[in-house]
């Protein structure tokens, strides 16, 4: 064995399953020693990678997601043994003064802004061009191609879960829903939710959750926006096409087993093997079934896209509002805030009722205990 | 960041069953091997659990710029480590014929298997600093880069603890008979 052998295998080990660099191409080939180390690397790196996986009994996930259960339990036991030890009565005390304050006056903020605002808080306000539309559906494209030259496998259908958001200022709410109604029978779509109110000032208000198919996204968030003054808009494309597919070949190969297993069983001739046979395939059937449940799911979020869309209907007050003066202006902002006031104090009650019962019971336990 | 991996974490955080059951789909069965390799069969299960248990307990603070991948097999290792400083570092060399009864694959062989319970236990008697990086590597396939962040040091150590825990393997195999040459 030459000197620099053993640096020579030191770095040969690096390179086990790949190409070796020339320098030590040409050291093996004068090399008797190394030639064999390195056939010996090679040999014993594909014992490793070629291990079958051990699979966990079917019992595991059961296990894990019944402690989780009990994780989630333990945690809401703990906050109410740690608030009857923990609080001192002055604390408790202030504590609820603050929740009762903090509530009140956002339930007085919400009742002065009236529900449009709400909406606005929901919906975090992120305020789209209708060209980012377009954007995204390419990037998340490109990003499917990209993926897809990765793969050997080529002509994969991209599979992207589209959603979409619009808050539409409409004058006639009523024709704004036949609308969507008659356009949705002409997509293909279907309104998975619908809710109507009424808010201060007389606004008037539509939300609808639908689900159109997903080729037709665009053209449908387009449709909308020109239904009236588009307030505010966001859409999202994301790329699920990798992971789909990757569980579409697992999924396969579950059947392929299950296939196998059916034909051993119809061979089985001990009640013992019958039961094994039957224990396996129970297991892969579970296995099976949630993979099946999980694809579901994704093609339906990716076939289906889902745009919620908001419309509001300015009311006749709200009008009023723009065009009269400053003395107009603050007797009504008055009138809404008296209003407001008048309506926190009945919100408030039974919460200040509430809170209070359950102080009276800190304080009785605390008693007991000391 | 992997496709759909985002959305997994979301649901998780939203507490949605179904993706509770997708992630546990997806990296149970693999951690569990790891637990395995790195442990030993005895305590594979508590260790998964352990780690599945964390991994949710963990999710709002999981920064989103790490793959959602080696963060799950970065807490697996630790909690790894964690059984083995227990038994003092050394892992149990009990038989594998039992566990591997569960193995999907009917047509293997007894012999087959005996011969597969052989090279796990030539694993088992590694270093464990060694056994990390082989299992990470040629087990799972992982990059150098994502051994680096998985076990949290430099791309460089990981190259040079790789080439160490070949050799070691390589000569424990030569020993044990295990190669044909």
């Amino acid at each position: 064995m030459g000197k620099d052998c053993k640096e020579v295998q030191k770095e040969m080990a690096l390179y086990a399953g790949e190409k070796l660099p020339g320098t030590i191409e040409q050291h093996l080939e004068q090399c008797r020693f190394c030639r064999k180390y390195w056939a010996d690397l090679q040999e014993s790196q594909m014992l490793l990678q070629n291990l079958a996986p051990l699979e966990p009994p079917p019992s595991l996930s059961n296990e894990i997601q019944r402690r989780l259960e009990s994780m989630e339990e333990a945690k809401q036991g703990n906050w109410i043994q740690w608030m009857s030890r923990k609080v001192s009565l002055p604390t408790g005390g202030l504590i609820a003064a603050m929740l009762i304050i903090i509530l009140g006056f956002g339930g007085l903020f919400l009742q002065m802004t009236g529900p449009g605002r709400q909406d606005d808080l929901y919906y975090g306000a992120m305020l789209d061009s209708p060209m980012a539309l377009e954007s995204v559906r390419r990037t998340a494209s490109r990003e499917v191609e990209m993926d897809m030259a990765a793969d050997p496998e080529k002509g994969m259908e991209p599979k992207i879960i589209y959603t979409g958001y619009m808050q539409i200022r409409v004058d006639d709410l009523e024709k704004a829903w036949s609308r969507v109604l008659d356009m949705l029978s002409i997509w293909g779509g279907y309104a998975s939710e619908t809710r109507r109110w009424t808010g201060s000032n007389e606004d008037l208000f539509l939300r609808m959750v639908l689900r159109v198919p997903s080729s037709k996204f665009n053209e449908v968030m387009e449709e909308a926006a020109g239904w009236g003054f588009v307030e505010e808009q966001s859409s999202q494309g994301r790329d699920i096409t990798q992971e789909y597919y990757d569980l579409e070949a697992r999924l396969n190969s579950k059947k392929e087993q299950e296939k196998r297993y059916l034909e051993i069983l119809q061979e089985a001739r001990s009640v013992d093997d019958i039961l094994r046979v039957e224990r396996e395939l129970e297991r892969i059937r579970g296995d099976i079934e949630s993979m099946e449940g999980t694809l579901r799911y994704y093609s339906d979020r990716t076939d289906m896209a889902t745009i919620t869309l908001n419309f509001k209907e300015p009311g006749s007050v709200a009008v009023g509002h723009i065009t009269s003066g400053l003395f107009r202006d603050l007797a009504d902002s008055f009138l809404r805030s008296l209003r407001g006031l008048l309506l926190w104090v009945s919100n408030a009650l039974p919460w200040i009722i509430s809170i209070g019962v359950v102080l009276i019971i800190i304080v009785l336990i605390r008693r007991r205990r000391a | 960041m992997k496709a759909g991996d985002q959305e997994l974490i979301q649901g998780c955080l939203n507490r949605d069953r179904e993706a509770y059951t997708m992630l546990l789909n997806r990296f149970q069965g693999p951690v569990y091997d790891t637990a395995c390799r790195l442990v030993g069969v005895q305590d594979a299960q508590d260790i998964t659990q352990d780690v599945f248990l964390k991994v949710f307990r963990k999710l709002p603070e999981f920064r989103r710029e790490a793959a959602l991948n080696t963060w799950i097999y970065r807490i697996a290792v630790n909690t790894c480590r964690d059984y083995l400083r227990k038994r003092q570092g050394q892992p149990h060399l009990q038989p594998l014929e039992e566990s591997m009864e569960g193995d999907q694959n009917t047509e293997t062989t007894v012999e087959n298997r005996s011969r597969q319970g052989d090279i796990h236990k030539a694993l088992l008697s590694l270093t464990t600093q060694s056994r990390e990086v082989l299992v990470l590597r040629e087990l799972r396939g992982h990059t150098y880069e994502e051994m680096a962040r998985i076990l949290n040091i430099r791309q460089g150590t990981v190259k040079s603890r790789l080439a160490r825990a070949r050799q070691e393997f390589r000569e424990i195999c030569r020993k044990g008979g295990l190669l044909d040459g």
